[in-house]
C-alpha cells in the first residue's frame, strides 16, 4: 500500500545537504529526498512505494532493517555509523566516489500511521581524513616499534597491557596479540622498584631513571630487563609505554664475575694458607738445622 | 532500605528486571549480527536507589573515571538513560566489538563512534521494553559519550524535577570471552516513576492473569 502524503514531501527537504528517507508502517518509501536521489542513483518516483532491501538488493542491511523496526515498534533512535557499519548503502559522491556515511533512524508520526525516518550523512571527507592520518601514523609507528628488538609495551592507567610489540611477545613467550588486555602483573609482579616507577609515573613525575626488574616469561622462568618508562596523555586518559631492554646476557655476565671473584678470593685464601704452611715448614727445618 | 525504595516494591522491580531482560537479549541479538559472534547481555538486578547512593555505588570511593553513553527519552516516562562503566573498560568494549588485531592508535581513535553506537544499541533495549509495556512509543535522542566523574552524569541540565531517584541496571556484557559490566542508569521525573508503577502493575496483572504462577519467573535470564 502506498498513502498519499503530499505534506510529507516539502521542497525544503530537497534543498539539505544530508539524504532523508521516510518509510511508512510497512516500511515502504513515502519521502526520498533529491541529495539520496543523487547519491543513490534512484529516483523518487522510482524508490516510492519499495522497501530498502528492494532497493539496495545487494546491501547487508541487516543493522539499518532492525533499526527501522525498533524505531516503528518502538520509538527507538539509532545510530549506525561507518566504523562498525562501513559503506551500508551503495552512495556516491557527485564525482563518483565511494560516499562514506553514517545514519540515524529515528521515529516519527503518531500512533496512528507510524513514520521512520532515516538521515544519511557524508562522513567521507573525515573518514578519508582519519584515514590518511591513521595510516600515515601507523607506517611510522609499524617502522620503530614492530622492529624494534627491545620489548615494547603501552599500559593503560589502570595496569593492563593495551600494546605489546612482537618482541614482547616472542620475549616472553606469548602469542601476538595474547598480552593486550591482560594486567601487567602476568609479567612483573611483585617488583618493588617497577612499583616505585609506576606510582612515580602516575602522579606526573615525569621521566623516571631506568631500573633493574625480574620479569616472568609465560613458562614461568625469570628474565631480567632494564625499565625505562614514560607517561603520556590522549583525550584526558593517561598512558605508560615502557621500553625493556634484555640484560640478560649482562646479568650472566656479571654473575659470571661475581662467582670469580669470590673463587678468587678462595683461591687467594688457599695459596696463602698453603704458603704459610710452607713458611712454617721452612721455619721448622731451619730450627731442626740449628739443632 | 531507603524512603525512595517505596516508589517501586519488590515485585514491580522483579518486573521490571524480566523486562529489561527481554530488551537486553533483543539488544544481545543485534550486537551478535553485528560481531559475528556470541554477545551476551543480562541485567541481574535492578534497584531503585538515591542519586548519591547511585554515585556511590558507581564511583566505588574512588573518584575513578567513567564513560557513559547518553541518551534523553520523552513520553509518558521522561528522563535520561545513561550506559555507564569504568573508562579502564572503554577500549576493552570497543576491541571486543571492532574484533581483529587493530592497533591502540585505531581503537583510540574508533572509540567515540564505536561506543556511541554499541550504547545506543543496549540502551534501546532496555527502552525499547519499557516502551513495548508502556504499548505506545518513547521519542529518544541521539547516543552522546560523556566522561569523567559520575557526579557530572548526575547533574547535567536540567535536572529532572524531583529527580533524586534512579534506577540502577547492574549489566554484564560477555562478548569474545570478555566479561565487562556496567550500569544503565535511567534518571526519571515523579510522574514518570509514578506512570512506570502503574503500568508495571498492570503489567503483573496482565502476567498473573494469563499464565500460573509458577511460569512466570522462568525468563530472567535473557542472552542470545
Amino acid at each position: 500500500m502506498i498513502r498519499a502524503e503530499p505534506h510529507l514531501n516539502s521542497p525544503l527537504l530537497d534543498t539539505l545537504d544530508t539524504g532523508v528517507i521516510v518509510l511508512d508502517g510497512m516500511e515502504q518509501v513515502v519521502v526520498w529526498n533529491l541529495w539520496i536521489e543523487a547519491a543513490s542513483g534512484i529516483t523518487a518516483a522510482a524508490a516510492r512505494g519499495l522497501r530498502m532491501e528492494e532497493l539496495f538488493p545487494g546491501a547487508s542491511l541487516d543493522r539499518l532493517r532492525r533499526a527501522v523496526a525498533d524505531s516503528l515498534e518502538s520509538g527507538a533512535t539509532s545510530l549506525i555509523t561507518h566504523v562498525l557499519h562501513p559503506l551500508v548503502l551503495p552512495l556516491r559522491t557527485p564525482a563518483g566516489q565511494e560516499l562514506w556515511h553514517n545514519i540515524s533512524v529515528r521515529a516519527a508520526g503518531d500512533e496512528a500511521a507510524a513514520l521512520c525516518v532515516i538521515q544519511v550523512f557524508d562522513v567521507t571527507a573525515a573518514t578519508r581524513r582519519e584515514r590518511v592520518l591513521r595510516e600515515r601514523q601507523n607506517a611510522r609507528y609499524h617502522a620503530v616499534v614492530d622492529s624494534a628488538p627491545d620489548v615494547i609495551v603501552t599500559l593503560d592507567d589502570t595496569g593492563l597491557i593495551q600494546l605489546a610489540n612482537p618482541a614482547a611477545s616472542q620475549g616472553f613467550g606469548y602469542a601476538p596479540g595474547e598480552l593486550v588486555g591482560r594486567p601487567v602483573d602476568v609479567l612483573f609482579a611483585d617488583q618493588s622498584e617497577w612499583d616505585e616507577m609506576w606510582a612515580g609515573l602516575l602522579s606526573g613525575q615525569g621521566r623516571q631513571r631506568p631500573v633493574q626488574i625480574v620479569a616472568r616469561r609465560k613458562d614461568g622462568s625469570p628474565s631480567h630487563l632494564e625499565v625505562s618508562a614514560s607517561r603520556w596523555i590522549s583525550d584526558g586518559r593517561s598512558y605508560i609505554t615502557a621500553i625493556l631492554r634484555d640484560v640478560n646476557e649482562r646479568h650472566a655476565a656479571e654473575h659470571a664475575l661475581r662467582l670469580l671473584n669470590e673463587t678468587l678470593e678462595e683461591r687467594v685464601t688457599t695459596a696463602l694458607a698453603e704458603r704459610k704452611r710452607l713458611a712454617d715448614m721452612v721455619e721448622a727445618t731451619d730450627a731442626l738445622i740449628r739443632l | 532500605m531507603t524512603s525512595s525504595s517505596a516508589v517501586l516494591d519488590d515485585l514491580e522491580l522483579d518486573a521490571l528486571t524480566e523486562l529489561v531482560n527481554i530488551g537486553v537479549g533483543r539488544a544481545a541479538a543485534s550486537l551478535r549480527a553485528m560481531v559475528g559472534e556470541q554477545v551476551h547481555l543480562s541485567v541481574p538486578s535492578v534497584r531503585l536507589v538515591s542519586r548519591d547512593e547511585a554515585i556511590g555505588i558507581l564511583d566505588g570511593g574512588e573518584n575513578r573515571k567513567l564513560v557513559a553513553v547518553h541518551q534523553l527519552f520523552q513520553g509518558d516516562l521522561t528522563g535520561r538513560a545513561l550506559l555507564i562503566f569504568p573508562e579502564a573498560k572503554s577500549l576493552e568494549l570497543v576491541r571486543a566489538v571492532t574484533g581483529g588485531n587493530l592497533p591502540l592508535e585505531d581503537i583510540i581513535e574508533l572509540e567515540q563512534e564505536a561506543l556511541g553506537e554499541t550504547g545506543n544499541i543496549i540502551l534501546n533495549g532496555c527502552l525499547a521494553s519499557m516502551a513495548n509495556m508502556l504499548r505506545r512509543s518513547l521519542r529518544m535522542s541521539l547516543p552522546e559519550i560523556l566522561r569523567g566523574e559520575c557526579n557530572i552524569f548526575f547533574s547535567l541540565a536540567p535536572p529532572p524535577e524531583a529527580g533524586d531517584v534512579v534506577l540502577l541496571l547492574y549489566i554484564t556484557f560477555d562478548v569474545r570471552q570478555r566479561d565487562i559490566s556496567g550500569y544503565v542508569a535511567l534518571l526519571m521525573d515523579m510522574p514518570s516513576l509514578r506512570n512506570l508503577k502503574q503500568l508495571l502493575r498492570e503489567f503483573i496483572e496482565r502476567e498473573l492473569g494469563a499464565e500460573p504462577v509458577d511460569e512466570h519467573d522462568s525468563s530472567r535470564a535473557a542472552s542470545e
